[in-house]
């Protein structure tokens, strides 16, 4: 029965399949071919049409040159050493994410970082002799000089291009002038200012809108503080350069135009001495702060943290200092701008970055440098700490312009118009360490020893005058 | 017979390790000194002869025979320091409870830091609140505060006072272990001879210790002559107002890392050399003889 089914299916498909090929024959048989005709028919055609016409859209922009590159034909491969100055452990995870940007910027570069604390300028001197110097450095703007004058120092003046020396407010570029040259890049600023005890100057009668704007009214008003409270002014000259003091705060000229001979005995010099010895005669000042070097700036901060005087010239970023000593005394606070001497100009204070003359990598070096002192770098420091920046263009940031909130940021609306007007006055000194010690000296014998302030001047010019010849 | 070449070549290479170590670390740079102290030399560019000029700039610079004059004070310090250690050693050489406590503390200064000290005695001689200044206010004895460390005439005294106050605990450990080596015998003796306690430290004591004397002697002028870190601390680096408190050690200190002037320094250094070469010479040769 199997074998029937299986023989009869096939027969019935193909009995099915002549029968529908018979059929489609029928239909192909030849006839008379049609006549063509014409029809309309509607169709759809597209046109494009192109019209410029400016639109917003969102983009992902194309990977180009980094803008913070600002140095080309770094070295390749080059590892550089990067010394800073009392900066850790406080601050290392600002140079770290700062190094970090510049191996972005800069791929290829290595940079060591280290850390140096108070014997930085004597390690930094002996690795130059030594011939194992960092490649960078950051130092105190007044070392620079001493450095740049031995020819230790990359000349930065030809090392940066213009574009890039013009990031920088040009009297902080230009503030260590040696041979004409600049061998440093400003880093990060500081603005004295007066901080004052209002507490102490409130109990003598005196309010915030008293306090002296130049160095005329400063000495008056210290000997009146004086007599009304019997507390003496907290001044401080600066040790470290005190021809400096002496220009800015007197007026005075401290060197002849060729630069051959000092003339710091000049009657507006001798009557700047004069000023002094007056205050330290009526006690209007304290004998054991005046000529206090920078380095034990904290025991003039204890005095004033103690209530024994009426303010300080220091910083808004040692406010924390006087706030960890006596936290009572940081709501009686204020920071206000200091006194201006007959110069009639601010001196700077400031944080340099140097790079050595001997570096084997002087481009990648000089590309550290000026990265750690670019708008973007300047900024994200000051808004860890109460420092300014060297670069215009930061200050173009909201943060400066902010309604200063902490006692430590009063200065800061006003940051940009003092820093702005700093600038060295001084002219390049020869022997400088040396001088400063005779001066130093001439100083010393006319407010401790009772020597005549024009004898002390004098003599001292022609002991300063020796060392230069 | 004669000894062979190796055999007397034995001792000599015991001696080599201990002779290399000298010549390097002592012997070089005493030698490295003399040389820079005939040349002008700023660390940072190489160093040029100028001969004998720096001693001869020496001789008209006032402030080192104010140094060298102020050294020379300094070792008043010396007699001073012997007494009182002696003293203070004859004190605590009893055998009485808690003797150990008074021993420590008076040892306690020569195991702190001179920087940690020198702030502390910056703090008692403070013209705003001193204690120094708050006694002598209550005793009536002046009628305003002092500040004392801007007064010429204060700043080597107060920094002998302290040098003093932080040695004589040392001293006073070695008189301690000279009085435990002198015989009871002898004070038993000088007791029935009819002694009394003074007279029996003054013929007993004293002469029993004379070779701690010597050694004391010797050491505390030298470290006199050297002092350096209690005239840095208590005058902040500057040598005190008007070099009142310069000594020897401190302006060459200041010429060679302040100035800059390391040939000047160095000069300054071979002057320092001579005078304490002839002093410990002299020193030990005066005592050996009153010994003899």
């Amino acid at each position: 029965m199997n074998t029937k089914r299986t023989f009869a299916l096939p027969v019935l498909l193909l009995t099915a399949l002549a029968l529908v090929l018979s059929a489609c024959g029928a239909a192909q048989t030849p006839a008379a071919p049609p006549e063509p005709q014409v029809v309309t028919q509607v169709v759809v055609q597209t046109e494009v049409v192109e019209v410029e016409k400016p639109v917003e859209v969102v983009v992902t922009p194309t990977p180009g040159p980094n803008p913070e590159a600002v140095i080309s034909d770094v070295e390749e491969g080059a590892e550089i050493t990067f010394w800073t100055f009392y900066l850790s452990p406080t601050f290392d995870e600002y140079i770290k994410s700062t190094i970090a940007r510049f191996n972005e910027s800069y791929p290829g570069v290595t940079v060591k970082w280290e850390d140096r604390q108070a014997t930085l300028q004597e390690e930094f001197r002996n690795s130059l002799a030594a011939g194992n110097a960092p490649d960078v450095v950051n130092v105190p703007t007044g070392w620079v000089q001493e450095f740049a004058q031995k020819g230790q120092l990359l000349n930065m003046s030809e090392a940066l291009p213009q574009e890039v020396q013009a990031q920088y407010f040009p009297d902080l570029f230009n503030q260590v002038n040696v041979g004409g040259a600049s061998y440093q890049v400003p880093w990060y600023q500081a603005v004295d200012g007066y901080l004052v005890n209002t507490q102490v100057i409130s109990a003598a009668g005196y309010t915030l809108e008293d306090l002296p704007t130049t160095f005329d009214e400063q000495k008056q008003f210290c000997l009146d503080f004086k007599e009304r409270s019997g507390i003496p002014c907290g001044l401080r000259m600066a040790t470290d350069n005190l021809l400096q003091t002496i220009a800015y705060e007197g007026g005075v000229e401290v060197m002849n135009e060729d630069g051959s001979a000092f003339t710091f005995d000049s009657p507006e010099a001798v009557q700047w001495l004069q000023d002094y010895v007056d205050l330290m005669n009526a006690e209007a000042i304290h004998r054991d702060i005046v000529l206090l070097n920078a380095a034990d700036d904290r025991i003039g901060l204890e005095r004033f943290t103690a209530g024994q005087m009426p303010f300080y010239v220091t910083g808004p970023q040692l406010i924390r200092v006087v706030r960890e000593s006596n936290p009572g005394l940081y709501g009686y606070l204020a920071m206000v701008p200091r006194a201006v001497g007959r110069s009639g100009a601010l001196p700077p204070v400031s944080m340099s970055i140097v790079v050595a003359q001997d570096t084997p990598y002087p481009r990648a070096s000089a590309a550290l440098a000026t990265f750690f002192s670019n708008p973007q770098s300047m900024l994200e420091f000051a808004k860890i700490v109460q420092i300014f920046p060297s670069t215009p263009a930061s200050f173009e940031d909201p943060f400066f312009t902010q309604k200063p909130v902490a006692i430590e940021d009063q200065i800061r609306p006003i940051a940009r118009e003092i820093i702005s007007s700093q600038k060295n006055i001084l002219p390049e000194i020869p022997n400088q360490a040396e001088v400063n010690e005779v001066v130093r000296q001439a100083i010393e014998a006319a407010l401790f020893g009772g020597v005549d302030p024009q004898t002390a001047l004098t003599d001292a010019v022609t002991q300063a005058n020796e060392l230069i010849q | 017979m004669s000894r062979s070449l190796p055999n007397r070549l034995t001792p000599y290479l015991f001696l080599l390790p201990a002779l290399l170590f000298m010549a390097t670390f002592t012997l070089y740079p005493l030698l490295s000194v003399a040389y820079l102290s005939f040349t002008e030399y700023d660390i940072l560019t190489p160093p040029q002869p100028v001969g004998l000029e720096n001693y001869r700039e020496l001789l008209g610079d006032a402030i080192f025979w104010l140094s060298l004059r102020n050294s020379f004070t300094y070792l008043l310090v010396t007699p001073v320091i012997i007494v009182l250690a002696i003293a203070l050693a004859i004190v605590v050489n009893r055998r009485i409870p808690g003797i150990g406590i008074f021993r420590a503390l008076y040892y306690i200064p020569v195991i702190t830091g001179s920087v940690a000290i020198g702030i502390a005695w910056q703090f008692l001689f403070d013209g705003s609140g001193g204690p120094v200044n708050g006694a002598l206010l209550a005793l009536g004895l002046i009628e305003k505060p002092i500040v004392f460390l801007t007064e010429p005439r204060f700043t080597l005294p107060i920094a002998m006072l302290m040098t003093t106050w932080m040695g004589v605990g040392y001293y006073m450990v070695v008189f301690l272990a000279g009085l435990q080596a002198i015989p009871e015998d002898l004070y038993d003796a000088a007791r029935i001879d009819g002694c009394n306690d003074i007279q029996k430290h003054w013929y007993v004591s004293v002469p029993g210790l004379r070779p701690s004397i010597v050694f004391v002697a010797v050491i505390s002028s030298l470290s006199a002559l050297k002092v350096f870190d209690e005239i840095y601390v208590l005058t902040n680096g500057t040598g005190g107002i008007l070099n009142s408190g310069s000594t020897m050690v401190f302006y060459l200190w200041k010429q060679a890392f302040r100035l800059q002037n390391v040939g000047y320094a160095s000069a300054v250094a071979m002057v320092l050399l001579v005078i304490t070469l002839a002093f410990s010479i002299g020193n030990v040769r005066l005592l050996e003889r009153r010994e003899d």
